[in-house]
């Protein structure tokens, strides 16, 4: 078990980490203790497509049976679907400096969470793939629907390198590139970019009706700022500093907060994009259950 | 301005700290990397300037607030520097003050000794421009640091600075005349005035009058400008042995006054003997009133012990402690006049008295007993009786004329007689020697019993102790004699006494028949005890009894006479008197509470004394042999106290009505100038209240950095 995986203990219960190893087993034992029976895919009847017609037999389902068919050739048809691989579910990770807050990190909860999600669709059928993005483009896994290409996402996330600076447009621009036809894209970052073109990018996105749901992952500590005496503060991304005393500004601090984090999610769901607010510190069950209840508030 | 404690003002410097503590705590700000710098960023462009402000007024709030502090303490005030000296009448002219040093004005008020208010006053006397200033001191003596009266101050506030209380009494009169010279040496030039500065109670009792047609003008100013001056003091300690209360008992009466005008409810007071309190008391006292505390301490030490009454601290602590030394006290020396010597110890009058007064059987008593017999008593020195501090006649028929009125001289001087009776008495001779001394004249031997007692019937003829004085000191040591083996005691014989219609003394004990078995009674500074019983078994079996030892110890105790050891602290420069009993010391070194040390040598001849007269410190002084004898006891030192006169401070003077007068309106004309003008506006209220102040603002600073706020929310319901 590598260094984030430790720092997964905390966030899990305790009787599922005495249970399971690494971050792939934690995440399947999270999707499988919580979602199993709950998770149905919001594309089912979508992403069922036709492919080819078949002569009747008793037992065959009458609402399968194609009634125009039947009417140019006095047959009996069933419509024959496939029933795989149909919905494709894009991840994108955030692995900036800015993720490593933390103990454990924002990073380890969002991977875990992520990993969670994947092994919930990779379980009914659906394709899963990775992207993760630091400055610039991380490590990008295609969409598969193998129930073993969860090992190989639980991989990547197990090992992908924290560092550089918040940058979401890119990661969104190549999805938009690679996604194609309908797919379900989740977000997990902090949204510390300064460049809020990845906004208009995710609201781009849902246009050509991909669903994006953006998970916003911060630490207590950004949300409450409990620090108290004089303090000097360094930027894990940047590393700039700024000598401030906490108790005179923390009022000010949280309404810049609040407002970033009210701002964020009234923009992105004028544009009928998903928003969750995922404290670190929220037991990962209860930020399953969130995320899968709908597209948030 | 001008200010008390001018040594305090060094704490301004203390200012300088909140800005260097601002500047280390700003260098050792706690390092935090934290990811959302800019939202911090953000905030503190918002709240740098009003933070920074903030901390500014915080640091300056907090280096005012210790520059008040540091101001109060030196307490400031505005000195009448800025008083229009042309309406000054101290302005010109020449002015000679007069100040009382003496040890009533250690007094302190409102925090202030009444010296230091003194020396106040005549600094503003001496910075007054364009006068002539002189100074006179009334301390331990008189004395005048510059002889004649001068413009320049310095000179005179370096005395005054340098100005003691001295342990003496009394000098202001002589100061005041040595005043009235030293102006007459000055230029008759404005207004002359003598400026006195003491208490009301120096005011009261009166000063000298100028010379008449002299024109100059005497000031007397009460430093404590009218205000009560409460007072308790030991005004008196008088020391003595008590061999009643055992051996090596002191008793020790200290005389407490309360010298205001009201009453005090128990005033704690202590005696402590080699620094640690021996025996607490208490004193309830009206305005006024004196009363006298007894102490009684048993002193195991075997040379002299410091000791001292302490009474609980008030303002003028100097008469509130009298400081003296316990020394062991001499033994009793014992003269037993045999009647009837025996060959058989047994059968010897004395042979019961001898093991009673044993060193086995009297434990810690100091006894020193000597034996004569009746018949070597005529060969024996002159002066037999006043090496004795008790004599014991036991059964001795008759005395010579001589030695009769010798030892009734010894009893009226103090000594103790015991007479006991037995087969040698004659009472018709012993009522003629000694009849002016004993308790009753003695009658007829008596045998006890009935006239129908028989051979057969013994008991009968025995009588036994009966009653019992309890509250008399002999039997005191006994809680119920009638319970004791005294009470079982068998008498055959006793001598009857004369009925007499004027009884002398106290009968202690009687017989069950009535008749005295024990009596007692004091002749001027003495005492005599007369057994109706023999002290040997021939007429009674008293000797043989438990209780006769107790009983020997205490009845010598009681008889003994009281010693003239002199232990009472004498006065500041009064004359003591060193005894040298012990021919070998030629010269003492005596050392004076404060270590100096003075040598005194022995009188050329016979003299027995050395006197020693610069008693001039308060306190306990040893005496000890110059050079050092190894065999020789420690010498006892002496104590000097205050003279108790002065603890009433009061002033308070009585007119032809027998009212009191106000010691205010006993002043002389002119002081009330002096006083509205002297009175300095001390300023450390101000310099408080603007501590107090700062202290509100920075509380206040720093609630509000505190303030109201909350955590970010949008986290899930039910979180």
């Amino acid at each position: 078990m590598n260094g984030r995986g430790k720092a997964l203990r905390s966030v899990v219960s305790s009787e599922l980490l005495a249970q399971v190893g690494g971050l792939g087993h934690r995440a399947r034992q999270l999707a499988e203790g919580l979602v199993n029976g709950q998770h149905r895919s919001p594309h089912r009847g979508a992403s069922v497509e036709f492919a080819q017609h078949r002569e009747y037999s008793p037992g065959d389902e009458m609402r399968h049976l194609d009634w125009k068919a039947y009417a140019r050739s006095d047959k009996y048809l069933v419509k024959q679907f496939e029933d795989e691989t149909n919905l494709r579910c894009f991840l994108l990770v955030d692995a900036s400096g800015s993720m490593s807050y933390g103990q454990p990190s924002k990073l380890d909860y969002a991977a875990t969470l992520a990993a969670a999600m994947a092994y919930a669709l990779l379980k009914q059928g659906d394709a899963v793939g990775l992207l993760t993005f630091g400055s610039s483009m991380g490590t990008y896994v295609p969409p598969r629907a193998r129930p073993d290409h969860f090992w190989n996402l639980v991989s990547v996330l197990e090992r992908e390198p924290v560092g550089g600076t918040t940058n979401l447009r890119r990661p969104l621009e190549h999805l938009a590139e690679v996604a194609g036809r309908r797919a379900l894209i989740l977000i997990f970052s902090d949204a510390f970019d300064e460049d809020e073109q990845f906004i208009s990018l995710a609201r781009q996105l849902r246009k050509r009706r991909h669903d994006v749901v953006f998970h916003h992952v911060l630490h207590p500590d950004e949300l409450g700022f409990p620090f108290r005496d004089l303090t000097l503060f360094e930027d894990l991304e940047t590393s700039d500093r700024e000598l401030a005393d906490p108790r005179g500004m923390r009022e000010a601090y949280l309404k810049e907060m609040q407002g970033f984090c009210d701002g964020l999610r009234s923009r992105l769901r004028e544009g009928d994009v998903g928003y969750h607010l995922l404290p670190s510190d929220l037991p990962a069950e209860r930020a399953m259950r969130q995320m899968l209840s709908g597209p948030g508030s | 301005m001008n200010f008390l404690a001018p040594a305090m003002l060094v704490g301004l410097l203390a200012a300088a700290i909140p800005p260097i503590l601002h500047l280390i705590h700003r260098r050792k700000a706690n390092l935090v990397v934290f990811p959302a710098l800019t939202f911090i960023r953000r905030a503190n462009k918002k709240t740098a300037r009003r933070f920074r402000m903030r901390q500014l007024l915080l640091m300056l709030c907090r280096s005012l607030l210790l520059l008040a502090l540091a101001f109060s303490m030196s307490r400031p005030y505005l000195s009448t520097d800025a008083l229009d000296t042309q309406a000054d009448p101290l302005a010109s002219g020449t002015s000679v003050v007069v100040i009382d040093a003496t040890w009533p004005m250690a007094y302190v008020l409102d925090g202030e000794s009444l010296l230091d208010r003194a020396r106040l006053m005549a600094q503003r006397v001496f910075d007054g421009s364009g006068s002539l200033s002189a100074l006179v001191v009334a301390g331990s003596k008189v004395e005048v640091p510059m002889a004649e009266p001068t413009a320049d101050a310095a000179p005179l506030r370096a005395h005054l600075d340098a100005l003691k209380v001295s342990p003496h009494l009394g000098t202001v009169p002589d100061a005041v005349s040595r005043a009235f010279e030293v102006i007459s040496g000055a230029p008759a030039v404005g207004r002359r005035r003598i400026i006195v500065l003491t208490t009301p109670a120096v005011i009261a009792a009166g000063l000298p009058s100028p010379p008449a047609g002299s024109g100059l003008e005497v000031v007397a100013v009460d430093v404590s400008r009218g205000a009560p001056l409460p007072n308790r003091a030991i005004t008196q300690v008088d020391i003595r042995p008590a061999p009643e209360a055992g051996a090596g008992a002191w008793r020790v009466d200290a005389r407490v006054s309360n010298l205001s005008d009201e009453p005090v409810d128990r005033l704690p007071l202590s005696l402590e003997v080699d620094g640690q309190i021996a025996v607490r008391g208490f004193a309830s006292l009206g305005p006024g009133a004196s009363v006298k505390k007894t102490f009684i301490f048993p002193l195991k030490a075997n040379q002299p012990t410091p000791a001292a009454v302490v009474l609980d601290g008030d303002a003028l602590s100097t008469d509130d402690t009298r400081a003296f030394w316990l020394v062991p006290t001499p033994e009793t020396r014992v003269l037993a006049i045999n009647g009837d010597p025996r060959p058989t110890p047994q059968r010897d009058e004395l042979f019961y008295l001898e093991r009673a007064l044993s060193t086995e059987a009297a434990g810690s008593a100091r006894v020193r007993l000597t034996i004569v017999t009746a018949d070597t008593l005529s060969r024996a020195p002159p002066d037999l009786f006043e090496r004795a501090d008790v004599v014991i006649l036991a059964n001795v028929s008759e005395l010579e004329v001589e030695r009769a009125n010798a030892l009734v001289s010894f009893v009226q001087g103090g000594g103790g007689l015991l007479v006991t009776m037995g087969d040698e008495v004659r009472p018709t001779l012993m009522n003629q020697r000694l009849g002016a001394v004993l308790p009753r004249a003695l009658r007829e031997t008596r045998a006890a019993g009935d006239a129908a007692a028989s051979d057969e019937g013994r008991d009968r003829m025995l009588a036994t102790l009966h009653t019992f004085d309890r509250a008399h000191p002999i039997l005191r040591p006994f809680p119920q004699p009638n319970r004791s083996s005294l009470a079982r005691v068998s008498v055959s014989k006793y001598m009857l006494l004369d009925p007499t219609p004027t009884p002398q003394g106290e009968v202690v004990m009687s017989l069950d028949d009535g008749a005295p078995f024990l009596l007692t009674r004091g002749v001027e500074r003495g005492r005599v005890a007369l057994l109706c019983g023999s002290i040997d078994r021939d007429w009674n079996d008293l000797p043989i009894r438990p209780d006769f030892v107790p009983l020997m110890h205490h009845l010598l105790r009681y008889l003994t006479r009281t010693s003239t050891l002199e232990l009472s602290p004498s006065l500041v420069g009064q004359p003591v008197v060193i005894g040298l009993d012990e021919p070998r010391v030629t010269r003492v070194a005596i050392r004076a509470p404060d270590g100096q040390v003075l040598f005194r040598d022995r009188p050329v001849g016979d003299a027995s004394t050395v006197s020693f007269d610069e008693t001039f410190a308060v306190g306990l002084y040893t005496v000890e042999p110059d050079p050092p004898l190894a065999t020789l006891p420690a010498l006892p030192g002496f104590s000097v106290a205050v003279d108790p006169s002065g603890a009433d401070l009061r002033g308070r003077r009585f007119g032809s009505d027998g009212r009191p007068v106000d010691p205010e309106a006993a002043q002389t004309a002119g002081t009330a100038e002096l006083l509205t003008p002297e009175s300095p506006t001390e300023l450390w209220h101000a310099a408080l209240l603007g501590l107090f102040l700062f202290l509100a603002v920075e509380a206040g600073l720093l609630f509000t950095r505190r303030g109201t706020s909350t955590v970010v929310t949008g986290r899930p319901a039910g979180d």
